[in-house]
């Protein structure tokens, strides 16, 4: 048995998971049905609204491929995190979590620009249930990027400190689960128009 | 954690097929927004969530109750979708208005 081994044992449970990756997974399963709830009553209705796809045409497609590219980027970041936190980099790791949050701000700021051109245009939340369903899902995936950032500056102080490195991976497990809603989020809102 | 080091991807290939699959997506969009392109963008952006979720989330080294937890939840949003086109699709669908 391997030195690592041993110290990984007591964290192991019946689940055949440490304790914090089990949560994340429930955590994530919940996040999950909240998203595909939305997803999949936003395709049902449109499926009898095809003017749906002149309203998606109102949406700005460079914008969001320019933030689909950076949460791609940022997946990319956190992951590499969690991998230096497994080769004991840990000031690596906390200043990848922290360019993982600074792609988080760029994706934000990119989307305030989309909703302020959208706005000006006269498309709001009330203007029509495409638009209600436009800024209901991209607003409450806006505010689990925000709560992914938050958390993951915590994590990036803690790590630097040289405590709980095991919370990267649960971080970036989160944040990789905010980057596949935007992935179907963007065709869906942007593309399928 | 030992499990992905083991099993641990080449992210940066992982990431160049997740921005190549964007590229599809988006030079398909501006061909066309026909139903067999809309198809065809989904189908890639399932194909890109699956790579997120295998090779970032590190799905592939999880024990089987965790896919099984996967698979299930994605089981039920499927009865979900099936269920609901009763009432969303052939009822509020055709509301005037809605």
């Amino acid at each position: 048995m391997t030195n690592s081994a041993i110290i990984e044992q007591p964290m192991e449970t019946a689940t055949e998971l440490p304790n914090s990756r089990m949560a994340i997974w429930w955590f994530l399963a919940s996040e999950v049905a909240i998203f595909g709830g939305l997803i999949v009553a936003y395709v049902l209705v449109r499926l009898h609204h095809p003017e749906w796809g002149e309203y998606a045409s109102h949406t700005i497609n460079a914008a969001g491929a320019i933030n689909t590219m950076v949460l791609l980027t940022s997946s990319l970041a956190v992951v590499l995190a969690h991998q230096a936190v497994e080769e004991g980099k840990l000031e690596k790791a906390s200043k990848l979590l922290l360019t993982t949050v600074a792609f988080g701000l760029v994706f934000l700021a990119i989307k305030a620009y989309e909703y302020t051109h959208e706005l000006h245009a006269g498309f709001t939340p009330v203007t029509n249930l495409f638009w209600s369903f436009y800024y209901l899902m991209t607003g409450l995936h806006g505010l689990h990027v925000v709560g992914g950032m938050i958390a993951m500056i915590a994590v990036s102080r803690s790590v630097r400190r040289g405590e709980h490195s095991a919370r990267v991976e649960c971080v970036g497990m989160y944040w990789h689960l905010v980057d596949i809603v935007w992935i179907f989020l963007f065709p869906l809102l942007y593309l399928a128009s | 954690m030992s499990e992905t080091t083991e099993h641990r991807s080449n992210y940066f290939m992982v990431f160049g097929i997740l921005v190549a699959a964007l590229a599809i997506s988006l030079a398909l969009a501006a061909v066309s927004t026909g139903p067999i392109v809309v198809a065809a963008i989904f189908a890639i952006a399932t194909v890109k969530a699956y790579l997120v979720l295998t090779h970032f989330i590190h799905l592939n080294v999880e024990p089987r109750f965790i896919k099984v937890l996967v698979i299930g939840l994605l089981a039920v949003l499927t009865v979900l979708y099936i269920g609901l086109v009763p009432d969303i699709v052939w009822v509020f669908g055709r509301m005037e208005g809605a």
